[in-house]
């Protein structure tokens, strides 16, 4: 054996351990803990999927609720179907999670939508889908510049379309591609971990590896929750153990100065660069919405975009520095869709929140009651 | 999409192929110049930028032919000089964009003009006798892992690595130095960024948050700075030399340095090397010439300061960069110039200087940095921070993991000569040490994690 020898079987071997150890690592929580970020994709894609034969069995009848947050579901999750249901409105709800704000998400479940109802020519009486103008800036679209690169929503749904993305960036489709069982690289992960960051997570847990890096903490890591939150299509999800724990951290959040904290946080993080400026709408964003509106147009008879309340406090900031109402119009300018702006319909206070763009359960049941009854008087 | 993963992707490729092909100089410059157009196009995306590179690179190749005409390189200078204030003014900014930067040249430009700057005064110089050939000379320009932020490296020395021979311990080290750059700029963005600074530049409001002392916020932008810029410099330098190119080392202990003077030594070493060789040294022979003044050590001390202001300058044209290189050069001139007797004084003296600049230098203004310093007098809530166990174990993680990068880095500095024997124990060290920055290196993850210096 030559020399030239020695250094290639010194990198070679390397790598061999490096990446059996990773495998090992990765292959060992992927078992342990059952969901990895992919397989909860698929599952919650792949209910409501399942269910759409059910639930689509009389789409003319039906009402589609299409929610845009994982928080709304973390802290308090709410029933949409519950108060609608109350009104005599047949209903279906669907919380798109982390996808959802950025329209990427939206737009890709749209197209499903849309492929699985152009078969049986049937549309849903309406399809409902939150609006929020403050998730469509800059910061958000920067944050998962690398998925809206790749220009193709169905990347990580679709294994085909991996072919024509190495073919546009063969460096970002291996990266992705070796890294494809590691949520770093999922959008939804993106997300997530853009939130790991701020406050929202910033409450002790229990970690189960290492528990000396954050980046172990991720959601993955922890035990599955006590709670039951299949019905809100979060199965397989990893929560805090107890809703103890929510509650706890809850109370801490509403302390002023963390509350005052949290604003300044997420209104830096939903709205103002570094030096105190608006850093205004990301067009691509918007425009990726208005196409997933239209597709929603497709398969719905009538398509209402709700605009729930901000915390007061931050509405006071948004009201400030940005200007939701341009987003509001330019979307039902050019869908001709509904917009049922409840901005300033509620007497909430700040503690009606979970945080500064989130409802509490309560507060949420109020605001979808009245929209049940808002609905009816449209149908009627 | 982000610049170290496209670098890791084509760089690997370079090693592969070099490791295929037979390594004869026609061979390795055929593949390097091929992957190294490849990669221009791959960051730029567009025809023009790179037709308009390569002519440049031609301009220069042309006008290095014509060295004995002194107005043609002087002509060069110049054009250069006003392109590059014309990038630092951001006369191509538009809104928050900087179009060039960005879209077109978002590496690359800083390395292009040192590099074709240093042929031409070399050739002056008659250091590089022989007309260069134009395929070696745009090879050398546009080798790519060094485009994006260095290390610089001299025409010259990338010759003597074309035609130089297999070396396994190049090889060796080039890939534990490649391990440890992952680690350290993973390290960096996942970990210090995320856990304590949030966003880079420093912001008024971080600098003034009531839960962090500033001091701890000084020593976290020093590491950071340090584990990002080194990181991605080792990734280089690492897959250079496992393409067989000898290209230098940018950091070699810079907060153990006792001296501003040697701490300018170790840290980013070959930006401080061309600005040495092709600015200070003969700035301070024609100033010596002129005699403007009695004392040598006037002249020298002037032509630190104006060094260090251009240097300062060349990074951004703004007040907090003059502010940058005026401090850095008084700390130069004054901070214990010749070295103490005392290690002991000088290094924590030193240390808190470099944390100070290195504050500045990551900070969105100088105001932010000022406040920073005030914190020291009015900021009192400290302890509810250290109390949470949370930010301990953080902070206990960073210790070790900096420990860690400290004892990883001496180890593999133990390879780095290639003319002696080296133990087998230091190789089979090496391999663990390896395993275990890469695996940490690769599952932290590169995504989100952006270059420090790429801007410049």
């Amino acid at each position: 054996m030559n020399k030239k020898h020695l250094s290639t079987l010194f990198i070679v071997l390397n790598l061999a351990f490096s990446f059996s150890a990773i495998y090992y690592v990765i292959d060992h929580f992927s078992h342990a803990m059952p969901n990895t970020i992919r397989k909860k994709s698929n599952q919650r894609f792949g209910k409501l999927m399942r269910n759409l034969p059910v639930i689509s069995a009389k789409p003319e009848v039906t009402t589609l609720f299409l929610g845009t947050s994982i928080f709304q579901y973390f802290l308090y999750p709410p029933d949409f179907d519950k108060p609608l249901n109350d009104a005599g409105i047949e209903s279906v709800s669907y919380n798109l999670a982390f996808e959802g704000n950025f329209g990427l998400g939206l737009y890709a479940l749209n197209n499903r939508l849309m492929g699985e109802f152009s078969k049986n020519q049937k549309k849903f009486k309406a399809v409902i889908i939150e609006i929020c103008p403050a998730s469509m800036n800059r910061r958000t679209f920067n944050r998962h510049k690398l998925m809206i690169d790749v220009g193709n929503p169905d990347v990580f749904m679709n294994k085909a379309a991996w072919k024509d993305m190495f073919i546009a960036d063969p460096a970002t489709a291996t990266y992705l591609f070796l890294n494809s069982h590691m949520p770093a690289f999922d959008w939804q992960y993106l997300e997530a971990y853009a939130f790991i960051q701020g406050r929202i997570y910033s409450f002790e847990r229990k970690p189960r590896f290492a528990g000396i890096a954050n980046i172990w903490s991720l959601p993955q890591f922890y035990e599955r929750p006590e709670w039951n939150l299949e019905k809100f299509g979060m199965s397989g999800w990893n929560l805090p153990a107890s809703q103890i724990e929510f509650d706890q951290m809850q109370n801490k959040m509403h302390e002023p100065d963390e509350w005052k904290a949290m604003l300044a946080d997420y209104f830096r993080g939903n709205g103002l660069n570094e030096n105190g400026g608006f850093m205004g709408y990301e067009e691509s964003l918007i425009n990726y919405y208005i196409e997933s509106v239209k597709l929603a147009q497709k398969f719905a008879d009538n398509v209402y975009l709700l605009k729930v309340p901000y915390a007061p406090d931050f509405q006071q900031l948004a009201d400030k520095f940005s200007y939701e109402d341009y987003v509001l119009n330019k979307v039902a300018a050019q869908t001709s869709a509904t917009v049922i702006d409840y901005t300033k319909s509620f007497d909430f206070k700040d503690a009606d929140f979970a945080d500064a763009m989130h409802l509490r359960q309560e507060s949420m049941k109020q605001v979808m009651t009245k929209l049940a009854h808002d609905l009816k008087d449209r149908y009627k | 999409m982000n610049n170290v993963i496209a670098l890791v992707f084509w760089g690997w490729i370079g090693v592969i192929l070099y490791h295929i092909f037979p390594q004869k100089t026609n061979y390795r410059l055929f593949t390097i110049g091929s992957l190294s157009l490849l990669f221009l196009y791959y960051v730029t995306h567009s025809l023009l930028v790179f037709s308009s590179v390569v002519l440049w690179i031609a301009l220069v190749h042309a006008a290095s032919y014509f060295i004995q005409k002194k107005w043609i390189y002087q002509t060069y200078i110049a054009a250069v000089i006003a392109l590059f204030v014309s990038f630092k003014l951001g006369l191509f900014t538009t809104g928050d964009h900087n179009i060039l930067l960005e879209n077109a040249l978002p590496v690359g430009f800083s390395f292009i003009m040192f590099h074709s700057l240093a042929l031409l005064f070399d050739r002056a110089n008659k250091v590089i006798e022989q007309p260069v050939k134009f395929g070696r000379y745009m090879t050398s320009a546009l080798f790519f892992p060094t485009l994006l932020i260095g290390p610089f490296h001299k025409f010259t020395d990338f010759q003597n690595s074309l035609n130089s021979n297999y070396l396994y311990k190049r090889s060796i080290h080039g890939y534990c130095l490649f391990c440890m750059g992952l680690f350290k700029f993973a390290f960096s963005g996942i970990f210090l960024k995320t856990n304590f600074l949030y966003s880079i530049p420093l912001t008024e409001q971080q600098a003034t948050a009531s839960l962090r002392h500033p001091f701890t916020i000084m020593l976290i932008l020093s590491f950071y700075l340090y584990t990002n810029f080194s990181g991605f410099s080792d990734i280089v330098v690492g897959l250079a030399k496992m393409m067989g190119f000898d290209v230098p080392l940018n950091f070699k202990f810079p907060f153990f340095s006792c001296s501003m003077a040697e701490y300018w030594r170790n840290w980013h070493i070959t930006l401080g090397a061309w600005f040495r060789e092709y600015f200070f040294l003969p700035l301070n022979y024609r100033l010596a010439r002129m005699k403007l003044f009695k004392s040598t050590q006037v002249t020298t001390k002037l032509s630190v300061f104006v060094t260090f202001l251009l240097i300062g300058l060349w990074h951004q044209l703004s007040l907090k960069m003059l502010a940058y290189s005026i401090i850095n050069a008084l700390l130069v001139v004054f901070l214990f110039p010749k070295g103490s007797t005392t290690r002991w004084i000088s290094w924590p003296v030193t240390f808190f200087a470099v944390l100070c600049i290195n504050a500045l230098f990551l900070s969105d203004s100088v105001g932010t940095f000022i406040k920073l310093m005030e914190s020291f007098y009015t900021n009192s809530a400290t302890i509810a921070e250290y109390t949470n166990p949370r930010t301990l174990r953080n902070i206990l993680f960073a210790v070790v993991s900096l420990l860690a990068i400290y004892l990883c880095e001496k180890l593999i500095d133990r390879l780095s000569d290639y003319n002696k024997d080296i133990d087998k124990k230091i190789i089979a060290a090496n391999f663990v040490v390896c395993i275990i920055l890469l695996f940490f290196g690769i599952t932290l993850g590169l995504s989100g994690v952006n270059a420090v210096y790429v801007g410049y």
